[in-house]
């Protein structure tokens, strides 16, 4: 068995090429949040003001210059809390006990509407 | 190969990648997903890729994801369900790679990598989260699966060109 042949170079070329294509963001990041419940849209949170709303799902999320964090879940690991906080299209917070995703809407949209 | 040898290899890189499993889970994993590990106990499966049929392959992967998560106490967790049909599908990725003869082991570790936590990411939007959304995660996790991935190939190559022909030789 070799560890490395010509053909392996496609391999990581089509990894880069997907990380590529994920990573860059799509549309500049609106002041909304939108909160997703089982799939659901729930709640959609403003960032322009900050705030400390309580989910019914369990959760405390924290609004502070235009960044959302989960601060408190009741779920038993906390990943979405020490996930931090995020302001950015291309990370969504993901709660999977809770079953619930907060991510930040894209202003594409708007944006296309303006320059149309 | 006779059964007998068969059977202890299979069982002996079973045990390995059972306690791989268990000490990859003491090495903290970046991301935000619930049972998310580093999957260096996928190095067995690489190793068995060499000598063993497609079944035990298939055996080992789901064998020694059951006799890791009991280790760990996270048997039937939703981590678990991940992380059973991620290992499952890279043994088949990375059997089917290795039959065409055609990739060296870097490529199939990284490819059976992608397609692994591919498919835990799908079980988490269908059965967990419902929600595609998870799914911009996958970039991050691919990264980080990448550099475990290839440090996999890099043991795995040197342990099948040090011990190659008499782990799988009569």
């Amino acid at each position: 068995m070799k560890f490395f042949t010509r053909n392996d170079i496609l391999i990581v070329i089509a990894a880069f090429a997907i990380v590529i294509l994920f990573v860059f963001p799509r549309g500049k990041a609106s002041s909304f949040a939108e909160v997703y419940h089982d799939g659901r849209l729930v709640r959609t949170i403003d960032l322009s003001s900050d705030s400390e709303i309580f989910l019914d799902v369990g959760m405390v999320v924290k609004v502070q210059d235009g960044r959302i964090s989960v601060i408190d879940s009741d779920c038993p690991e906390k990943l979405c809390v020490s996930q931090g906080a995020i302001s950015m299209t291309n990370i969504p917070i993901v709660c999977v006990p809770n079953r619930t995703l907060i991510k930040i809407v894209s202003s594409q949209f708007e944006v296309d509407a303006i320059t149309q | 190969m006779i059964e007998a040898k068969r059977v202890t290899t299979l069982s002996m890189l079973m045990a390995i990648g059972a306690v791989l499993y268990l000490l990859e889970s003491l090495i903290p994993f970046p991301l935000p997903i619930p049972g998310g590990r580093w999957g260096f106990s996928n190095l067995v499966l690489m190793i068995a890729l060499a000598g063993l049929p497609f079944g035990d392959i298939l055996t080992l992967s789901i064998g020694k994801s059951i006799i890791g998560s009991l280790l760990t106490g996270r048997l039937a967790t939703p981590g678990f369900l991940m992380g059973v049909a991620g290992t499952a599908s890279a043994a088949a990725t990375m059997w089917l790679l290795n039959k065409t003869r055609k990739f060296g082991l870097l490529g199939i570790s990284i490819a059976g990598a992608a397609v692994s936590n591919f498919s835990q990411l799908m079980v988490a939007s269908s059965l967990i989260v419902k929600s595609i959304e998870i799914i911009f995660l996958y970039p991050y996790m691919l990264i980080l699966g990448s550099i475990s991935a290839s440090i996999n190939a890099y043991v795995a190559f040197e342990v099948i060109r040090r011990m190659g022909d008499s782990l799988w030789q009569d």
